[in-house]
Formats: C-alpha cells, sequence, structure tokens
C-alpha cells in the first residue's frame, strides 16, 4: 500500500512537470518572434538605460552620450547595480533589510526552547587556523563592502563574508555567542540606515535624498548615500547572519 | 540566441526544483529543491537582461556607458532582493525543520515509519 503511494505521487509529480516543460517547449515553438515581447527591445533602447546614462533623458537620443569617470553626476557610483539598488530604488532596499531582519527574528524564535550542547574544545588544528584565516575573511568582507559602488559587491555580500568569519569563530570557540552584542550591532545598524533616511529628508527634503556630496566617478569616496547604505548595510547583515548561525550552532 | 539558451537553462533548473518539490519527504531535501528552484528563477531574470558582446554595467576608465554596450542593470538588482530573500526564507525554513525533527524525531514527513526513505 504504502510503496504504492509512493510510486503514485512520484508518477504524478514526473507527469506534472513533464507537462510544465512541454508547454514551456510549446510556448517556445509558436514564438514567431512576437510571443511575449519580452526580450523584443534591444537592451540599449530599455528606460533601464536611463539608470546607466544617470539621465532623464530619452535613452534613443543618446547614441553620442557617455558617462565617465572623473565626472559628477547626480548619483557618481561606477556600479550601476549598486546606484539602483542604494539610490534610485532605496525603498526597496529598505523592505529587503527589514524583511531579512523578520526572517532572523522568527528564526530565533522558532529555535528559542534550546538545548544546551554538550560543549567541547575544538581541535588544536581548528584552534590554531581560525584566527589567521578570521583576520583574512575580515579584510576580504570589509573590502567588498568599501567597494560596492566601484565594482562587484556591496553590502550583502560582504556582510556574509564577514559573518561567515565570526560563524568560524564561533564554532571553533565553544562558549556561548555574544548575542547581546550582535543584537546590539544589529539594532544600531537598523536605526543608522533610518536615521539616514531621516537626515535626508531633514536636510534634502526626500526620504533618503542625497545629504552627502557626490565626489567623482571613480573615486573610493564617491557616490554619496550609496556608500553609506552599504556600510550600514554591511554592519547589519553580519551582525544578523553571525547570530542566525550561533543559533543554529547552538540550536543542537 | 545565446540568450534563449540562457533562458531555456534557468527553466530548467526551475522544473527541477519542482520536480524536487513534489517527490521528495525529506525536509532538507525540500529545502534544497526550493533553493534549486529560486536559483533557476534569478538565472532567468538575469538572462532577460542579457545582451550579446555586452559588458558588466559597471564605468571603468576602459569601459564607460555609450561607447560600450552593457547589460540590463535592473534585473540583476531586483536579483540581488531576491537573493536575499531567499536565504531569509531557507533559514526560517531550518529553524522549522529543527523543530519538526524535535518534536518528532525525524526529518520525514508524512509518515511515522521508515525514515530513511527519501
Amino acid at each position: 500500500m504504502k510503496r504504492r503511494n509512493e510510486a503514485l505521487i512520484f508518477l504524478s509529480a514526473f507527469i506534472l512537470t513533464a507537462v510544465l516543460v512541454l508547454l514551456f517547449v510549446f510556448i517556445l515553438w509558436l514564438d514567431d518572434g512576437d510571443g511575449l515581447g519580452l526580450m523584443d527591445a534591444p537592451v540599449s533602447e530599455r528606460p533601464s538605460m536611463h539608470y546607466v546614462f544617470k539621465t532623464t533623458a530619452d535613452p534613443g537620443s543618446l547614441s553620442n552620450a557617455s558617462v565617465t569617470p572623473g565626472e559628477r553626476y547626480r548619483n557618481s557610483a561606477a556600479n550601476i547595480v549598486t546606484a539602483i539598488v542604494t539610490d534610485y530604488r532605496i525603498l526597496d532596499t529598505l523592505g529587503e533589510v527589514i524583511v531579512l531582519f523578520l526572517s532572523a527574528a522568527g528564526a530565533g524564535l522558532l529555535m528559542h526552547e534550546r538545548k544546551r550542547r554538550i560543549s567541547r574544545e575544538a581541535g588544536v588544528i581548528v584552534g590554531t587556523a581560525v584566527p589567521l584565516i578570521m583576520f583574512f575573511a575580515v579584510i576580504v568582507g570589509a573590502y567588498i563592502v568599501l567597494h560596492g559602488h566601484l565594482g562587484p559587491g556591496g553590502g550583502f555580500s560582504g556582510g556574509a563574508v564577514l559573518a561567515s568569519a565570526f560563524i568560524l569563530q564561533f564554532l571553533a570557540k565553544s562558549g556561548p555567542a555574544r548575542r547581546r552584542a550582535l543584537q546590539f550591532t544589529e539594532a544600531a545598524a537598523g536605526l543608522a540606515l533610518l536615521a539616514a533616511g531621516t537626515a535626508g529628508l531633514i536636510l534634502e527634503g526626500s526620504f533618503f535624498g542625497n545629504f552627502i556630496a557626490q565626489g567623482e566617478l571613480g573615486d573610493l569616496l564617491s557616490s554619496g548615500i550609496s556608500l553609506l547604505v552599504y556600510i550600514i548595510i554591511g554592519i547589519k547583515v553580519a551582525a544578523e547572519l553571525s547570530a542566525l548561525g550561533g543559533d543554529f550552532i547552538g540550536g543542537e | 540566441m545565446e540568450s534563449t539558451a540562457f533562458i531555456i537553462s534557468g527553466l530548467a533548473i526551475v522544473f527541477v526544483g519542482i520536480f524536487g518539490l513534489l517527490t521528495r519527504r525529506n525536509l532538507i531535501r525540500v529545502l534544497l529543491s526550493l533553493n534549486i528552484l529560486s536559483t533557476g528563477v534569478n538565472l532567468f531574470l538575469v538572462a532577460l537582461g542579457y545582451a550579446e558582446n555586452a559588458k558588466a554595467p559597471i564605468i571603468t576608465e576602459t569601459v564607460r556607458a555609450g561607447s560600450e554596450m552593457f547589460t540590463d542593470p535592473l534585473p540583476q538588482a531586483l536579483v540581488l532582493t531576491s537573493i536575499v530573500i531567499g536565504l531569509g526564507s531557507t533559514a526560517v525554513g531550518l529553524a522549522l525543520t529543527l523543530r519538526h525533527y524535535r518534536r518528532t524525531g525525524s526529518l520525514v514527513i508524512g509518515k511515522e515509519e521508515d525514515t530513511d526513505a527519501a
């Protein structure tokens, strides 16, 4: 009886997936060039080229325009994805940070009934290697956070690297994770993010308005509020993920 | 052509994830399937902004907007959000899994015995 159920579930799942695949292939087959039209506009004519050229002019008329290092723009982040995430669509990012906070808090709450694990000291090799690795991991993480506006990277990825360093330390040391300090750091970073937005509201008249001078494109101290926001997000994500990792390590 | 292959591979990963979600009973494997699915969706979204012979949307001394074509940066910013949300949902799912394991002593849902089955 049980075996037959198993086979039935497997078979129906297989059929359902096959139907989905066939449907997709069929749609592709029908697509004679004007199907959904998602891919029709060439990238150079899409509305998001406004972000690339850092202007509101019609992108079709910008064939001779260029954005060059050493100039000042409304947002002079060289990495355009960073400009979108931390400036043009900062409200989305604020919501994202809140969702991350809620999920970390929810996971911590669900693991509330924790048994003390039998603490065991890590071996000599781990105990010796972890401080060394942590040193380099913190440097790399800080680099990624600070260069989010100049190249690939940013607060989320750099924060994850920083958190990996701290989680490594939790693994090596059997003592309890310093939850208090992590929670305080996280709360302070969240408040700092809101304070940055409010400062923009007071000084510039719009929430998260750019109240820091834009440097020249390509400099380390450029891109105004983007750098500040990514540093705050890096600290917050690092604290959050470390607390989460500490919860999971201490949980079982 | 390249971008079509990109889209098809992203959707293939989505189908792998759906199949895993439907057939697995071990909660860890269900979460893995969910992550595979979301990876496929992220690939699909990035593929929508792909352009052939285009550069990553970062302005440097040699790569400038105007002289070079960039891929669409907007889906990439969206995917950044999507990755973070995926991480959050995975964390909550793992916490729920841990709770289920403590209560029942098994990672498998839907049946009480035969815990070694997938």
